[in-house]
């Protein structure tokens, strides 16, 4: 009888592991990302004065190890197995052979289910995209975001555009994809975590880290806590990348309260305010209220970059291209005529279609 | 011969002590308390090594100085250090019990949890007034309260069915201003020392993002104008000339006696937001009679006509001393939401004679924006993201009634640490002089759970007695 228990446990266990990890291991490792177990005074608080403190705290507790691949699986395995184990206690005295047999028809309903669902597929298949742009890995982006999935499901088209961008690929592949106008690289009605999400992307890409970190910050207070694992971590990134390390070292020093990274901040220094006399701060501050304002419309955004003397290749793909989905020709060879081109670089075909086709009209000031 | 092999290793193992290294400074501490002047019966500052280091604290008090000596170990070190005593003076001067405050994330545009709570200062002890669970995760803001009197306060409570919140022990009503006399919105309220009047700014305000890593965000106003709530008669007024489009005036602040209204206006400039580095607020006074609620429109005048400064400064948040004499109020490059301007400061207005001068005491090279004095004016306490930029913290100082204050102090925590791991700012730290009640419960009644096609309009009002909605 114990025998067949532990079996059937056994069993359970091997079938969730196998389930989620050849089904959903992405959108198990990016629930990690959103949640957050700190042991700091205000995060219990907020726990505490929350419905189901203690549930909540062991799922965040649990849900922390989902950083690591397999890990999710294993916990769920884990947990479905000893569901099993004392409900099959509970169910001793009808005999565990028909308790045992539900259990697992249930279950294997239940994975069936999870395998042939559209939405299930379309979420892991968000998500891995997801967590690859989390780490640049625009080649991997590119091999769940194709232009066929990109048709499948729009959402995807955003991060197959950054990706080609950032891969320097965007003028030669853009027109495989469905793309039809330039809300396409970065849609305005985005207001989502998961939108914000992208935008954060977008911008740390761009080189505008400020916009990146106000991106991460409205995905966060979507979240309880208002924050997240992969919030913090974005935020300490950010901010070194902005030059702040004193707002690094703080959201480090958040995320050395949890359990998973104890090491976090050691590397940051801890220097102080950044010695600036009362006039520099004047002048900065100054400069500031002239420099380009970011807006919820990304082609405004790229075309104020470059308007205020910004200039890099990606910029530049973004601007042309922009401008070919939007069929102004002129104002293209005009742009592209700008732009600094290095000597012997072929140009790609979709510009020299574009600048042929419109030849034959006289140049304009 | 045992026992002399064993006095042998006595004598060995217990050789004279090492003398300790002394530096001569003071230990790095963070908070940084060193030479700071707190009130009699403040919670017991809590500091550690800015390295990290293990410390041990030796307190003595001499008179009216407690001094601190620090010994510290670093990691791993056997041998510790031993600083140079510091002191910490301690002030007669009573301050009010209570702070209260809004804990919200610095963030952006929209936020999780906020509230406004309350700290009782000769303890750690922080508890919540009223948090934004209460309506629906809308905003909670501009707290205020008559002289710091605890059973009396208002808010404003923002989104679906928001309005301003007006409590008066048990009673607490809703109103919104929009609906009333010149259909306005109300914010930055002051209370009339009298408690029969409320000034208001109302402002259309507006935020616009920037590349510029120095100033990501500037909060502005496309208009703003200074209406009167006469809580007698539940009238609100907008004097015309505190109403004109070409003008905008904002941060109402009364004179104790209140006979005056401060308040900040500029020149409207176009187009916002790319006009808004021209955008310079200079400090008004306008006589008001409290007999008859209105103001003196003759007496309308500039209170600083100019400044020794390189540049034209911004004035906001004009908060006078309870015995007049003093007007402190921040200053800034540009426009009118210093606290995410680095270089804001606070400054002192005499109104004596005039004179004006920049707090050095006071500043950092950081944010320094939001201030409010103790009821007697020994002590203010002001809003500064000094520690890192970006997260407001609280510091208290010691004003010795001509014009001077003492070295501030971080807003005691039991663990320093605290300061670094909350990820809320504090904003408008007000002085209360009694613990205010928690009146999360009779705001909650207020704002009915979110429905679809909720109609958010009316006054409500709910009272102990009747316990139930009336609309008024």
């Amino acid at each position: 009888m114990r025998h067949k228990r532990f079996l059937f446990a056994f069993a359970t266990f091997a079938i969730i592991v196998l389930a989620c990890q050849l089904c959903i291991p992405y959108t198990l490792m990016q629930q990690e990302s959103y949640a957050l177990f700190l042991t700091t005074s205000d995060y219990l608080r907020e726990t505490f004065a929350a419905p189901w403190p203690m549930a909540h705290l062991a799922g965040n507790f649990l849900l922390q190890f989902f950083h690591f691949p397999w890990a999710g699986p294993l916990i769920l395995g884990l947990l479905g197995a000893m569901a099993y184990l004392l409900l099959s206690l509970f169910f001793r005295q009808k005999g565990i052979l028909p308790f045992s047999l539900t259990f697992t028809i249930l279950l294997l309903s239940a994975v069936i289910v999870m395998a042939s669902s559209h939405r299930v597929r379309e979420v892991e298949r968000y998500s891995a995209v997801e967590y690859a742009a989390s780490r640049h890995d625009w080649p991997r982006v590119l091999r769940r975001a194709t232009p066929e999935a990109t048709r499948d499901d729009r959402q995807l088209l955003p991060y197959a555009l950054l990706a080609l961008t950032e891969s320097g690929q965007l003028p030669d592949r853009m027109m495989r994809y469905p793309v039809r106008t330039v809300d396409d690289f970065c849609p305005e009605s985005w207001s989502d975590r998961r939108g914000l999400a992208f935008k954060a992307c977008l911008y740390e890409c761009m080189g505008i880290p400020g916009e990146a970190i106000h991106n991460t910050f409205q995905a966060a207070t979507a979240l309880p806590h208002g924050s997240s694992f992969g919030t913090l971590r974005a935020l300490v990134r950010l901010n070194r990348l902005k030059g702040d390390e004193r707002l690094a070292h703080k959201y480090a020093t958040i995320l050395s309260h949890s359990t998973l990274h104890k090491g976090w901040g050691k590397d940051i220094p801890l220097n102080e305010a950044p010695e600036q006399s009362a006039s520099d701060r004047l002048s900065a501050i100054l400069n500031s209220s002239q420099a380009p304002l970011i807006t919820p419309t990304y082609y405004y955004n790229v075309t104020s970059l470059i308007a205020h003397g910004a200039y890099s290749k990606t910029l530049a793909d973004r601007s042309l291209c922009g401008l070919l989905l939007q069929g102004d020709l002129v104002r293209f060879r005009q742009m592209y005529a700008l732009f600094p081109h290095a000597e012997g670089e072929p140009v790609p075909a979709l510009y020299r279609d574009a600048l042929s086709s419109v030849s034959h009209l006289p140049a304009t000031p | 011969m045992l026992v002399l092999l064993l006095l042998l290793l006595l004598f060995v193992g217990c050789g004279a002590p090492s003398a300790m290294p002394e530096s001569g400074d003071y230990p790095p501490v963070f908070p940084d308390y060193v030479g700071v002047t707190v009130p009699e019966g403040m919670a017991p500052l809590t500091f550690q090594m800015t390295d990290g280091s293990r410390q041990r604290i030796h307190t003595t008090r001499v008179g009216d100085t407690l001094w601190y000596e620090v010994t510290a170990w670093q990691k791993g070190a056997r041998q510790g250090v031993r600083y140079k005593p510091f002191p910490v003076y301690i002030s007669h001067d009573p301050i009010d019990p209570y702070i209260a405050y809004r804990l919200i994330e610095p963030g952006y545009e929209s936020w999780y949890d906020m509230g406004i709570y309350q700290r009782r200062l000769s303890s750690y002890v922080e508890t919540p007034i009223v948090t934004n669970a209460a309506n629906n995760r809308g905003c909670v803001n501009c707290h205020t309260f008559p002289s710091g009197n605890p059973s009396q306060m208002l808010f404003h409570a923002r989104g679906a069915g928001g309005g301003t919140v007006f409590i008066h022990d048990d009673n607490v009503r809703l109103i919104n201003l929009r609906e009333h006399g010149p259909l306005k919105q109300g914010t930055y309220p002051t209370w009339h020392p009298s408690g029969r009047y409320v000034a208001f700014a109302s402002c259309q305000t507006h935020q616009c993002f920037s590349v510029a890593d120095s100033q990501p965000i500037e909060v502005y106003d496309t208009a703003s104008d200074i209406i009167l709530m006469d809580l007698e008669t539940g009238g609100i007024t907008a004097p015309p000339f505190l109403n004109t489009a070409e003008v905008w005036e904002t941060f109402p602040s009364w004179s104790p006696d209140g006979r005056t209204l401060y308040y900040c206006a500029a020149d409207s400039v176009q187009p916002m937001p790319e006009a808004r580095g021209r955008l310079h607020y200079r400090l008004m006074a306008v006589d008001f009679d409290p007999a008859t609620g209105t103001f003196i429109q003759e007496t309308n005048r500039q209170i600083i006509k100019t400044t020794e400064t390189k540049f034209e400064p911004s004035f906001s948040f004009p908060r006078v001393s309870p015995d007049g004499r003093y007007m402190l109020f921040t200053a800034s490059a540009y426009a009118t939401f210093p606290i995410w301007h680095k270089e804001a400061d606070l400054w002192l207005l005499d109104l004596a004679d005039g004179t004006i001068r920049p707090c050095d005491e006071l500043n950092s090279p950081d944010t320094e924006s939001y201030h409010s004095w103790s009821s007697n004016g020994s002590w203010i306490v002001f809003s500064s993201r000094r520690i890192d930029g970006r997260y407001t913290r609280l510091y208290i100082a010691h004003h010795d009634g001509n014009g001077h204050f003492a070295k501030p102090f971080l807003l005691p925590q039991k663990y320093p640490a605290h300061n670094t791991l909350r990820l809320k700012s504090y904003n408008i730290p007000e002085f209360v002089c009694g613990e205010v009640p928690h009146h999360q419960k009779a705001v909650r009644k207020l704002f009915p759970a979110k429905a679809k096609g909720d109609k958010p309009v009316a006054d409500r009002q709910q009272t102990p007695a009747s316990k139930e909605w009336i609309i008024n």
